[in-house]
């Protein structure tokens, strides 16, 4: 099972991409490598701007590479600290765990902040308030 | 096994390979996890990534046209592997391929190999997001479908093994102009097609692999499971696509079908039921099917 974060679709791209980027950095991938982002984002139907972030449930392993670097999915935290998600001390607490991390496997939901943890959805949630489409609506249309 | 046939008495080399797919019509698409399809394939079969250090690599298959599983566990080690990319075997590159680590199906669980009867096949792993998408654009008014696939019940209902659509988003049953190829029915345990409404649904068992099948002919669509029929039902609306999603829905990838795939072969046409069959009771001999 997993859960939901609700974001900004573009903040959410940017999220999943720099977590995979910190585990299999871009130096070291092979060209032919297919794999850019970590965890799927599933836009609203009435505005794509706006999408849940998937979290499962069970630990999402992050090997994060000793090649990695941080910079990136910095800029993202410093965001969140601007938009006032997280405040300074959350921000360079995320950024310490990344960055210390190097060469070992964590859940990557250690290198998310609190606030949007806390703001996850269950399921039956994110469809009730139309972030994502109810199956059974969707099997019903047009009949 | 892929079969393997004595074209002529030979002094030296292996016997020609003969794929499933050599003696039937040209296929739109053909993928398989676990063999050759085709004899003028000579590409890789799949493209892994190891959880250890989310490295890929490209698999393909055996002197018999097998998965070459060997390649496959000593690259993935203790760890688990997924499916970034299923090579499209006809010759038309329509890969289907995943970029998103946490949706793509999985192929091997703690250096176990992902099977169906002992066959290596692409799990879901029991959540509703696993696909992988390809491109195929076809303005024809028929298709067919086959596959070797396993239906859990605990996934959402009208879950997708194969689907396509104009575009990813577009909403299917507004426009009619594309369809479900392969689901499943409602929380019944069957399969069927979708034009607006479920066609021709066939029943298959929760848990056991099995050959299914769809085919609009242009008037109706006929669901098959291990080769026996459904009722065609009639469809209507104009017909059209340019995208397709296996394991799951075109629209959102929130109505992906639990359970296994381990091949997936589409036509542009209606097969004929001797073709058809044929591939059919292929699948049903190699991967042990029970019928």
């Amino acid at each position: 099972m997993s859960t939901f974060i609700p974001l900004a679709t573009d903040e959410a791209e940017k999220l999943s991409r720099e977590l995979y980027a910190i585990a299999r950095p871009v130096s070291v991938r092979d060209p032919r490598d297919v794999t850019t982002h970590l965890v799927g984002w599933i836009p609203r139907a009435d505005d794509p701007a706006q999408c849940v972030l998937e979290l499962p449930d069970e630990v999402v392993d992050l090997p994060i590479h000793a090649q990695s670097s941080v910079t990136e999915l910095a800029k993202i935290y410093a965001a969140a600290q601007t938009k006032g998600d997280i405040a300074k001390s959350e921000k360079d607490a995320l950024e310490a765990v990344a960055a210390t991390s190097k060469g070992q496997a964590i859940d990557a939901k250690q290198l998310l902040p609190a606030k949007w943890k806390a703001e996850a959805l269950t399921r039956e949630q994110a469809i009730a308030d139309g972030w994502l489409p109810d199956p059974e609506k969707l099997a019903d249309v047009g009949r | 096994m892929g079969r393997l046939l004595f074209l002529s008495p030979s002094a030296s080399g292996p016997p020609a390979f003969v794929g499933p797919l050599d003696d039937l019509p040209a296929p739109a698409a053909a993928y398989s996890v676990a063999r050759r399809l085709l004899a003028a394939y000579e590409g890789p079969l799949i493209r892994v990534r190891r959880s250890s250090d989310n490295a890929e690599l490209d698999i393909g298959y055996d002197a018999a046209g097998d998965l070459d599983a060997t390649a496959l566990l000593t690259f993935c080690g203790v760890g688990d592997g997924f499916l970034p990319k299923l090579y499209d075997q006809s010759g038309n590159v329509r890969d289907g391929s995943e970029a998103t680590a946490g949706n793509q199906l999985r192929l091997v669980a703690s250096g176990v190999l992902d099977t169906q009867n002992s066959k290596p096949t692409a799990n879901s792993n029991f959540t509703s997001i696993k696909s992988l998408d390809f491109s195929w654009s076809h303005s024809g008014n028929s298709l067919t479908a086959v596959a070797v696939a396993t239906l859990t019940n605990n996934g959402p209902p009208y879950a997708r093994f194969v689907s396509v659509s104009t575009a990813y988003g577009a909403f299917d049953y507004d426009n009619v102009s594309s369809a479900l190829i392969l689901g499943r029915n409602g929380t019944t345990e069957s399969h069927a097609g979708y034009r607006i409404d479920p066609l021709g649904a066939k029943s298959m068992t929760y848990d056991v692999p099995a050959s299914i099948a769809g085919k609009f002919d242009g008037t109706n669509y006929t669901a098959y499971t291990n080769g026996a029929a459904g009722t065609p039902t009639a469809s209507n609306g104009n017909f059209g696509f340019a995208v397709g999603r296996i394991m799951n829905y075109t629209f959102s990838k929130v109505q992906g079908v639990q359970g296994k795939l381990s091949e997936l072969v589409l036509w542009g046409s209606a097969l004929s039921d001797g073709n058809r069959g044929a591939i059919e009771a292929d699948q049903i001999e190699y991967y042990g099917i029970v019928p």
